[in-house]
């Protein structure tokens, strides 16, 4: 039996993880949620997940600084930026620090499950 | 986020290009350009040019490195039923041109509900009113029936305020994220315009939730100010408003506020004002 697909989201609004939670794992996605970016930082140092979905604009370690750390813990790791405050410097700026892909906010449930079905693609190709 | 933008060959039509290029520049978003005539067998060149014209125009508005869209497959317009033809490319995002027939209004909410998009942007003359050519009241009846918030853009202008007129019932995330996204392109301020009754019980609610509304930008490093406006002058302050700011009405379900103080004429009329942009939130 194969591996499940871990995710980690991180965004502080938790009507984002609420959403998309319960339709990952019915995806049969292992995930776990996080509204902090110092906790899902301290979560990322103890294990690895597969996908990692976060936003960026957050209090605390923001997520460019949170994926920026992943990326250097775990170069395989998938991440994919969600957020509400888009622009083309902080898109570039995710892509060069080797983000899988960039979503802006509002975003339907399906548009970011085929982002995570194309990165977990990926990971299995790889 | 995915954007569908009702186009035809029109003054008004061009005009918003640019301002679609910057949104899709900012938020590398799915974008449709839907095109509209009458019943024919095949898409009518002027419109296809037209599209294939806008398409150039937003293409040209990246730098090639940060183009997210790959080419169009030149001339192959595939037909995915009886009048309704596409051409699409994928590239890290997708682009799309799709020419349906029928009532523009009619097949933008359509193609909106299908494609489950997240905004319809249009623009509309402002000659008489504003009016699409061929058709009465395009943007109107489009933002009644949409299934997502509609951006009429009247003026391509550059503003430093969205005017966020704040309904009573539900405000949805996805209204929440979209003045987001506005406020960071324009790089504007943001006003929030509570509107409150007269003796009614619910205006303590109202506060609470512009408060709430205050503390969730002020979080974000958002400039926001909020305002409490009495609903017997709110028609008035959202005309002016909308002069110089792009006006933002929430207006969700029947219980709407908002939807009961504006009837279709009042946003009508608001349309044909708005020396800027209207965005309806849902």
């Amino acid at each position: 039996m194969s591996q499940q697909t871990s995710i980690l989201i991180l965004d502080d609004e938790p009507i984002v993880s609420k959403r998309l939670r319960p339709s990952l794992e019915k995806k049969g996605y292992e995930v776990e949620t996080f509204t902090s970016s110092v906790d899902a930082l301290a979560r990322v140092r103890e294990r690895k997940f597969n996908i990692v979905v976060t936003d960026l604009k957050m209090e605390g370690v923001d997520g460019m600084q949170f994926l920026t750390e992943v990326k250097s813990l775990y170069p395989d790791t998938e991440v994919i930026v969600i957020t509400g405050f888009a622009t083309m410097a902080t898109a570039k700026e995710s892509f060069s620090k080797g983000v899988f892909d960039f979503l802006a906010k509002p975003f339907k449930l399906g548009e970011i499950t085929e982002v995570i079905a194309k990165a977990e693609e990926k990971i299995n190709n790889s | 986020m995915k954007i569908l933008v009702a186009l035809d060959a029109k003054d008004y039509s061009k005009k918003i290009v640019k301002d679609v290029a910057r949104l899709a520049e900012n938020t590398l978003a799915d974008i449709i350009f839907l095109g509209v005539q009458e019943k024919a067998t095949e898409p009518e060149k002027t419109l296809v040019n037209a599209l294939l014209k806008h398409q150039n125009d937003v293409y040209s508005y990246f730098s090639p490195d940060d183009l997210p869209y790959a080419e169009l497959p030149s001339d192959q317009w595939q037909e995915r039923a009886q009048g309704d033809w596409s051409i699409s490319s994928k590239g890290m995002k997708e682009f799309t041109l799709r020419i349906r027939t029928g009532s523009v209004a009619k097949q933008a909410v359509t193609v909106a509900e299908e494609i489950d998009c997240d905004l319809i942007i249009l623009g509309c003359s402002g000659k008489f009113g504003c009016e699409w050519s061929g058709e009465m009241n395009v943007p109107l009846r489009i933002a009644e029936d949409a299934p997502c918030s509609v951006l009429v853009i009247k003026q391509v202008r550059s503003t430093n305020q969205i005017v966020s007129i704040l309904d009573q019932t539900v405000i949805t995330q996805e209204s929440l994220e979209m003045i987001n996204q506005l406020v960071t392109l324009h790089d504007a301020g943001l006003k929030i315009v509570g509107v409150q009754e007269k003796k009614a019980a619910k205006n303590d609610e109202i506060e609470q939730r512009m408060v709430g509304l205050l503390k969730y930008y002020n979080d974000r490093e958002v400039g926001a100010w909020v305002k409490l406006v009495d609903s017997d002058i709110v028609k008035e302050y959202v005309t002016d408003s909308s002069r110089e700011a792009i006006v933002a009405l929430w207006m969700g379900g029947k219980q709407s506020l908002i939807k009961k103080l504006f009837s279709q004429s009042m946003v009508d009329k608001l349309l044909e004002t708005t020396e800027s942009a209207l965005l309806i939130l849902r």
